[in-house]
């Protein structure tokens, strides 16, 4: 990839795109250069498009309704579909559109309330796909055994190589997009690259880092010590060793066996046997160093005094116990094994949803 | 104490991990209930080195042969391993102390009563260092319809077995084995029904499987009577039983 590296932003209200790009640009801080582009009604969009998707554009950003100037027609939807089958990475941002939480590939929502939380999470995201690139252009690709290998290298840690394979088991098969890749049967060492990044980079961003396992958020961090959020983000100093910074890291997040080995190094003289749950004990070793009593989640199934595992759906700390979650759905990746399902979202939604 | 619980709480998850990755590489319709290390394994310390690790029934959904199309057989297990923490042993600072295993084999009856299940092999590995007459690790053939729970629990199964062929075999036939224990079983499991002539991928993932099987290591290094004389290098089972 040539530098630098180019995030393009698309929307039909020229006055947003134009206080994103400086909320964009003041965060970056000089790492990327921003194209913004706001469609006007005699234009050939798909043309125009063409002309900007360069070979080192990492991120396109795109509005969900482009008609506002008159150009009908053209919605988000469509532009996600040309940079799909380009394998540039794109997302979608709306006033509208919340996330959506099942675990699809190579789909990816902004959500705008803002243009400074729009911009917020641009710029990880973008950061991120760079970061992805950045290591795996220095990676012998041909001596990858596949995505999760190259995930794992991404991230640093080949050990993770089976965890991310379980990460993807249920996604690549049911997944249109990678036909239109395949079809490509291009043998460019470039293209085989931007390919690479581009499965990785939307595993880590839209499976692994969602979906709690060998790295969590400081909400898991605190559903994780039987406590709240607010607690975890006064530990930030207590667990700062077990930062994680590598790619899409947004806010305080931390790798978990990291967490797993200061807890450990502060166990000494606590009976883990005396204790009704392994969180429970993790929640007592952080009690006990701090001199205090952490404060307990909000449930009221236990009061908060269970926990260990995390409800991406309902975002609250959950238990093992059968009346407060259940272990896995079809939408929970294999290997997130601090992800549960409340029990009364499952129960709830269940039918409806397909899980 | 504390410490060796994390290190082998982190293991055992580890383990499951890419155990679940081999299985999945081996065949990908195959599935492995439940996913999280949580709720397969539970961690409870003996004393100051020693833990044993309680194994929940876990299922497995396997073809019966490694030439069959589709997975057609469950197999369910639980039990447990007891293990000691010994930072100088190699290469794994886990070493066996005693192990008991539970495994079920299960299949959907198809036809007229197709909504009840068959139980078509069970078996139990434990050893025993010190009863007369009792190889040192071995089996029993026997039924385990009391693991069906453990089955249903997973999948969506009948839970009515109206076939139980395991019941009408002698259960106090011991056959001596080799240590058994779940994670032995593990191994066994995916040799014996993802693995065969012209499946090479499978083959070499059993090796990657095996490895993922092998962070403990075996009780046999710490007695003295499979140690002593010929029976290191024989093999023959005749060594295997306590000296009165």
């Amino acid at each position: 990839m040539t530098d630098p590296n180019v995030l393009l932003l698309i929307d039909d209200d020229s006055d947003f795109l134009a206080e994103l790009k400086e909320e964009v640009k003041r965060r970056l801080q000089g790492d990327g250069f921003v194209e913004t582009w706001s469609p006007s009604r005699d234009e050939k969009p798909r043309d125009v498009l063409d002309a900007y998707i360069q070979d080192n554009v990492v991120l396109v950003v795109t509005d969900d309704d482009l008609t506002g100037n008159g150009l009908t027609g053209l919605f988000g939807a469509t532009v996600v579909d040309w940079c799909q089958r380009k394998q540039v990475p794109v997302a979608i941002f709306s006033r509208r559109l919340t996330d959506d939480q099942r675990p699809d590939l190579f789909d990816m929502v902004v959500s705008a309330s803002t243009a400074g939380t729009a911009a917020e999470e641009i710029v990880v995201t973008f950061e991120g796909f760079v970061k992805v690139w950045e290591v795996l252009s220095g990676t012998s690709l041909t001596e990858l055994s596949g995505p999760a290998e190259a995930a794992a290298v991404a991230l640093g840690d080949p050990q993770l190589e089976s965890e991310l394979a379980l990460y993807t088991a249920k996604l690549f098969a049911a997944n249109s997009v990678l036909g239109s890749i395949g079809a490509t049967q291009s043998h460019d060492p470039d293209e085989h690259l931007r390919l690479l990044v581009y499965v990785v980079g939307h595993i880590l961003r839209n499976v692994v880092l969602p979906y709690p396992g060998p790295i969590i958020g400081e909400s898991v961090l605190g559903a994780y010590l039987c406590t709240t959020t607010e607690e975890a983000e006064r530990l930030s100093a207590f667990f700062e060793e077990a930062g994680y910074i590598g790619p899409f890291a947004a806010g305080r997040t931390y790798w978990r066996d990291k967490v797993d080995d200061i807890l450990a190094s502060l166990a000494e003289g606590l009976d883990e046997s005396t204790y009704e749950t392994f969180p429970q004990f993790c929640r007592a070793i952080v009690e006990r160093r701090l001199g205090r009593e952490l404060a307990r989640h909000e449930c009221e199934r236990c009061g908060g005094e269970y926990g260990g595992f995390f409800c991406p759906f309902t975002v609250r700390a959950v238990c093992r116990r059968d009346d407060c979650s259940v272990d896995t759905n079809s939408w929970i990746p294999q290997a997130a094994d601090l992800t549960r399902t409340e029990r009364e979202y499952f129960d709830e939604w269940q039918s409806f949803l397909g899980f | 104490m504390a410490a060796a619980v994390f290190h082998l709480r982190r293991e055992l998850a580890t383990h499951w991990m890419a155990i679940q990755a081999s299985f999945s590489r081996m065949r990908k319709e195959v599935q492995v209930k439940p996913p999280g290390p949580d709720d397969a394994f539970s961690v409870h310390p003996v004393d100051d080195v020693t833990f044993r690790i309680d194994v929940q029934p876990v299922a497995f959904f396997l073809p019966e042969k490694p030439s069959h199309g589709q997975p057609d057989l469950y197999v369910v297990m639980s039990g447990s391993l007891t293990v000691i923490r010994d930072e100088s042993a190699y290469p794994t600072n886990w070493l066996t102390t005693s192990y008991a295993t539970r495994v079920g084999y299960f299949k959907v009856r198809s036809g007229r009563q197709e909504n009840t299940l068959r139980h078509v092999f069970g078996v139990h590995y434990d050893h025993d260092e010190e009863l007369p007459g009792h190889p040192v690790f071995h089996s029993q053939m026997s039924s385990q319809r009391q693991l069906v729970g453990g089955l249903t629990s997973h999948f969506r199964l009948p839970s009515q077995i109206t076939d139980d062929i395991p019941t009408w075999l002698l259960g106090n036939v011991r056959i001596p084995t080799a240590q058994m224990d779940p994670f032995s079983v593990i191994t066994q499991l995916g040799a014996d029904h993802l693995c065969g002539d012209g499946r090479d991928a499978a083959n070499r993932e059993l090796t990657k499987l095996r490895a993922a099987c092998d962070f403990v290591r075996g009780r046999a290094d710490s007695l003295p009577f499979l140690n002593a004389g010929i029976a290191p290098q024989c093999y023959r089972s005749t060594h295997w039983y306590t000296r009165s």
